[in-house]
């Protein structure tokens, strides 16, 4: 569905995006996860076709991105954005209605659908200026899926709700997800991500650190602490070298990011360099700690 | 297409400041039409004054039309200014940009809107005014002639609406703003150096005054829309040379240019529209 081959976009002063290659298929939800600043948007609006890449190339549907034939079944909420203020939320639909050429005999339906679906039903003769950012939102949101397109790409659409806004949001979505809909989704906020995403991606800098199904990051990654004595230096050093957060606290060892069939290595390595130890404790990391473990210590960035 | 023009035309009808150009218009219309009328009055128009008022009439026309000009000019610089650029710093062009709209579309939309929303005021600001002559003063027409005339006069806003939504795709609306009044401005110095140059035979000064209209040829456009309108009374009329007059008239060419010129600069905008990352 969608394909980007070491997509790059480099700024007069700041490389925004660096060889980014994702391959999200049909019927997922991607969230794309990553602090202010590392690349969400530029990679968004490169898929959509609003910014030249510096390199690389997005294929949606096989087609390049940009493409008119494409845009016919995207669907895009940008993060910042406004609509003219001066129509009414019905006239601003019925205007993309048709050019995204919705048939006439269609159009009315199709935007009482999406005005019902974002929770705008009975607000559609509002004037937009008269909207709050929410209600905005809201009706980017009703843009973005009027004309019932096959990939949906969200930039941060629920920055500017209330936690009711946040759970409609994540109620489209998931009405989007039924219908076979394909969405690409830009966050910063995992607890959003993390109940309605199918598949995570991270970035940090322009870099896609790692990507794959959410399942994967639940719970490939765990944390032990060892109770040790005797621990042998060098074991220290390699395990920093190799990239692992380390924490060395009077005798309790610290160790984060390591699989699951990596705990009795990690043991026995300890015992077999002389170390003693009394307790060991394992447990998985929720999303969030595993958020900021790889965009605070990402060896490869 | 239909939805751009549609869409941009129900734009200038909800702006506030065309709003405002609009009761300007009128009242520098009421001004103006005061104006004749007390001149009519003091001057009679019997007799001997009948061709004294023709000639009086035919100067008040001028500059009528070159007040006009100003009043168009500087809608199509306003309607212009933020047609692309305001869209960029509003974060409305995401909606459009991202949707099935061509770029060019877009730009060729906007500006097919604005330029029939600005010629069809610069025609009926001419023919008000010349209505207010014919009235007036009753300065004998050519129909044909003024019908060119206000027809070639269309080529004037939509010199500079091309230029300012060029601008606009390149700059900010403020600087866009600025630098196509200032391309006005000096257009309109050009303009009078080489009638001043005309006046004085001084071939340099024309030669300056070309260059200017090459460089933007909205003066050029003006001249000639008077030179049509005005027809046989030109000729005889002793106010023909002066600084808004005609002294010297560019050649028809100039017309041909115009048009290459608007297509042009269209082309340019939309290049660097096209261009843009939004
Ligand atoms: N038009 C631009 N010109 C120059 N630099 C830009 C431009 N747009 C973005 N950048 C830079 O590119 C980098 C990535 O920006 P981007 O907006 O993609 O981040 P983001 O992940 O969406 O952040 P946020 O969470 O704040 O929305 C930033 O360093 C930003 O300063
Ligand atoms: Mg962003």
């Amino acid at each position: 569905m969608l394909e980007t081959e070491k997509l790059s976009k480099k700024y007069e002063h700041t490389a925004a995006c660096t060889d980014i290659c994702l391959s999200i298929k049909e019927g997922q939800v991607f969230g794309l996860l990553g602090p202010n600043g590392a690349g969400k948007s530029t990679l968004v609006k490169m898929i959509i076709g609003l910014v030249r890449p510096s390199s690389g190339k997005a294929l949606i549907m096989g087609r390049a991105a940009g493409d008119i034939e494409v845009r016919y079944k995207t669907g895009y909420l940008p993060e910042m954005f406004r609509f003219y203020d001066w129509l009414n939320a019905w006239e601003l639909l019925s205007f993309y209605a048709r050019v995204y050429q919705i048939p006439a005999d269609k159009e009315k339906l199709a935007i009482q659908e999406a005005l019902e679906l974002v929770g705008l039903k009975g607000r559609e003769k509002g004037m937009i200026k008269t909207y709050s950012k929410g209600m905005q939102q809201r009706l980017g949101l009703a843009r973005a899926i009027l004309h019932q397109p096959a990939l949906v790409l969200l930039d941060e659409p629920t920055s500017a709700l209330d936690p009711l806004g946040r759970r409609d949001v994540r109620d489209v979505i998931k009405r989007l997800q039924q219908r076979g809909t394909t969405i690409f989704l830009n966050s910063h906020l995992l607890g959003e991500v993390e109940m309605t995403c199918s598949h995570l991606g991270f970035i940090k800098r322009g870099h896609l650190i790692d990507a794959g199904p959410i399942a994967d990051f639940m719970t490939k990654e765990q944390e032990i602490t060892v109770e040790v004595d005797n621990l042998n230096h060098d074991l220290f050093t390699r395990w920093n070298i190799e990239g692992r957060a380390v924490n060395m606290n009077d005798k309790l060892l610290q160790l984060k990011a390591v699989n699951r069939e990596e705990v009795p290595v990690i043991i026995n390595e300890i015992i077999g360099a002389g170390g003693r130890i009394y307790r060991v404790e394992s447990r998985s990391r929720g999303l969030e700690e595993v958020f900021i473990d790889l965009i605070e210590n990402d060896g490869a960035v | 297409m239909k939805h751009v023009i549609k869409l941009t035309l129900k734009e200038v009808v909800n702006k506030r400041i065309i709003h405002l150009g609009i009761i300007l218009t009128l009242i520098y219309l009421l001004i103006y039409g005061t104006g004749l009328y007390y001149t009519v009055k003091d001057l009679g128009s019997q007799g001997e004054q009948f061709f004294l008022l023709q000639q009086i009439g035919y100067q008040l026309l001028i500059l009528g039309w070159y007040v006009s000009t100003f009043m168009v000019g500087s809608m199509a610089v306003i309607t212009g200014a933020g047609s692309i650029s305001q869209e960029i710093e509003n974060g409305t062009i995401l909606g459009l940009a991202s949707s099935p709209l061509k770029r060019s579309t877009i730009i060729l939309g906007k500006f097919i809107a604005y330029g029939v929303v600005t010629s069809l005021y610069s025609s009926i600001l001419l023919t008000a005014v010349m209505g207010l002559n014919l009235y007036f003063c009753r300065l004998v027409f050519d129909p044909w002639g003024a019908a060119a005339g206000i027809l070639i006069f269309m080529l004037f806003p939509l010199t500079l609406l091309v230029v300012t939504m060029l601008f606009s795709s390149l700059f900010s609306t403020m600087t866009a703003g600025i630098s196509a009044f200032m391309v006005f401005v000096v257009t309109i110095i050009g303009g009078f150096v080489e009638q001043i140059g005309a006046l004085m035979g001084n071939t340099a000064l024309v030669n300056i005054g070309i260059i200017s209209s090459l460089l933007m040829p909205a003066d050029a456009v003006y001249r000639l829309a008077v030179a049509q309108a005005s027809g046989t009374m030109a000729q005889s009329s002793i106010v023909n040379f002066g600084p808004f007059g005609i002294a010297s008239t560019p050649s028809t060419l100039m017309l041909v240019y115009t048009i290459v010129y608007i297509g042009v600069l269209l082309s340019a905008a939309v290049y660097y529209f096209q261009k843009k990352d939004l």
